[in-house]
């Protein structure tokens, strides 16, 4: 384990109480490509929906602000982290017969460790270790090591920011979180189907076309209209996933999706594809 | 330490749910404090302060095992569990130690729901319900897209079946890793056909190929298996919705998908080299 290895996913979001079934969903896809054992699966998906339901509570009064949520996988263990840039936890003051009370005493039953700390700046990171074996057997497969953390930028409010290393898990893990926000925006079954074809194909691009062994996406979805950018992809690369159906060969992605643009970005190329519901 | 460990066990759950719902008597009003109950309780065995203090925490019971409510066993199962384990937390709670009953209260209750589960020989929360669920919101779909003409969406699926959308979600998961196993599991190399339900539909119109516009594949397509040709016309030329091409040959829309997952993945690949 190399303390230079960024998480395996990274999640960055507005906190309302709906995103929690996206983290819960984007938890489960990573369960997929891990094969993690289903009792670990819940533990995680209890604890980390406890430490973000704080978040969507608290760190930012009334309103809502930025969370993020980390995943990092390493030797025997899984990490995760979950911080916000509110107003600060302050355990000690925290009534512990109310309600806010007992998420931190979940975390700390289904967590082999865990850490409270305020962050510099303001805000709090929440820590979550939690042990990947069990009695000497794994609870998960160890994917190979993911590549260096790359910032997510600010997301805006009904957007997802994700990060994601290595690219092999993206099919699975953008799959979940594209269908999550697929369903909160309506779509019928049909079209929520073809989500599939979508994602399948952009992460057969990405295997080919990213330029590290991270990528990163933004997905947003607004009433039965679903969008997902990602990358950075080499240049050029995108030329063939948007090739029109005048060329004799014609991708499966322009089939599928409403708009496909390619849109150079400082870092390589972002492919930006929108998927709409059309039918009643 | 608890000195009473001996009659906590003739308490059961059912009767739990009884003394939540009276008055326990004249010596415990709702102002005593909670210390106060449990020095009653473990000194002097008074039995009135412990289904004071039972009756007290009891939403937490019932907040813990909203936390393992899926689709598949009956809340009130699970708030019997927890309450269970709330009996044993009040019982072994030593007052000495400085900390808050909550506290030592919620890793007990988990204890007792995550040991519910394995005892049922289940993992937490996941299989052999997940099954169940996925056969149920199939069928849901099937009666929601005849009665509307129509696919539902996840929350109309959600809302008839008074779940979840997670759930629903989960399930849909479910159904196609099933089916991948199951139901369309020929996955052969594009020569050869054999076995599967969607053979059905092939033979009647021969002339069906991608030689349209819109499907331009050329060599890519001839490579691909007929019904898998065939299913992509008739979901991109002819542009039938998933649900219509599953009427039309008679298979589920979730087959259909499948099947589309696969022909688009391997088109992908043939394009790509």
């Amino acid at each position: 384990m190399n303390d230079a290895d960024g998480p395996i996913v990274g999640l960055l979001l507005q906190s309302r109480p709906q995103t929690l079934t996206i983290v819960r969903g984007v938890l489960s896809g990573i369960a997929e490509t891990l094969e993690m054992d289903p009792e670990l699966l819940d533990d995680l998906k209890t604890s980390v929906s406890e430490a973000c339901n704080n978040v969507v509570l608290h760190a930012y009064g009334e309103g809502s602000g930025p969370m993020e949520i980390r995943v990092y996988a390493e030797d025997g263990e899984i990490r995760v982290t979950v911080d916000d840039e509110g107003v600060g936890l302050d355990r000690a003051a925290a009534p512990s017969d109310a309600s806010t009370g007992i998420g931190v005493s979940v975390i700390e039953a289904l967590a082999r460790e865990a850490h409270f700390s305020p962050r510099p700046g303001g805000g709090t990171e929440v820590t979550m270790t939690f042990a990947g074996r069990r009695d000497d057997h794994p609870l998960f497969t160890m994917p190979r090591s993911a590549g260096a953390e790359l910032p997510l930028g600010p997301v805006a409010d009904g957007e997802v920011g994700l990060s994601l290393s290595p690219v092999s898990m993206l099919a699975v893990v953008l799959g979940r979180l594209a269908r999550t926000l697929a369903a909160t925006a309506h779509f019928s079954l049909d079209r929520f189907s073809d989500v599939y074809l979508v994602t399948d194909t952009l992460a057969a691009h990405a295997a080919g076309a990213a330029l590290a062994d991270r990528v990163l996406a933004r997905v947003s979805a607004s009433e039965r209209r679903l969008r997902v950018v990602l990358g950075p992809f080499r240049r050029g690369s995108g030329a063939a996933l948007a090739a029109s159906t005048t060329d004799h060969v014609s991708s499966p992605l322009t089939l599928l999706a409403d708009e496909i643009a390619v849109r150079e970005a400082e870092a390589g190329e972002m492919v930006d594809v929108v998927v709409v519901d059309h039918r009643r | 330490m608890s000195t009473a460990s001996g009659t906590s066990r003739s308490m059961t759950p059912s009767t739990l749910a009884t003394s939540s719902s009276r008055r326990a008597g004249a010596d415990t009003p709702d102002r005593v404090a909670t210390e106060e109950l449990f020095a009653r309780w473990q000194q002097h065995g008074d039995r009135p302060a412990r289904d004071e203090l039972v009756r007290r925490f009891l939403p937490l019971a019932r907040k813990l095992a909203r936390r393992y409510n899926g689709a598949r066993e009956p809340f009130d199962d699970l708030v019997q569990v927890a309450s269970l384990g709330l009996v044993k937390a009040v019982d072994r709670y030593d007052l000495d130690r400085g900390t808050a009953f909550s506290s030592f209260a919620v890793p007990t209750i988990l204890g007792e729901l995550k040991r519910y589960f394995r005892d049922l020989g289940w993992a937490v929360h996941v299989p052999r319900g997940a099954q169940e669920l996925a056969v149920k919101v199939e069928e849901a779909h099937q009666r929601l897209a005849t009665r509307t003409g129509h696919a539902p969406t996840v929350s109309e699926l959600a809302q008839y079946l008074e779940i979840e959308i997670e759930d629903v979600l989960d399930a849909l998961e479910t159904a196609r890793a099933h089916h991948a196993s199951s139901l369309d599991a020929p996955h052969d190399d594009g020569e050869g056909e054999s076995g599967s339900v969607v053979d059905t539909f092939g033979a009647e119109d021969p002339a069906l190929l991608l030689a349209d516009d819109r499907v331009t594949v050329g060599e890519a397509a001839r490579q691909l298996s007929e019904r898998e040709r065939e299913v992509l016309h008739l979901r991109f030329v002819d542009d039938l919705t998933q649900t219509q091409l599953a009427d039309r040959v008679g298979v589920s829309q979730m087959q259909i998908s499948r099947i589309l997952r696969r022909a688009v993945a391997r088109l992908g690949e043939l394009t790509e080299s």
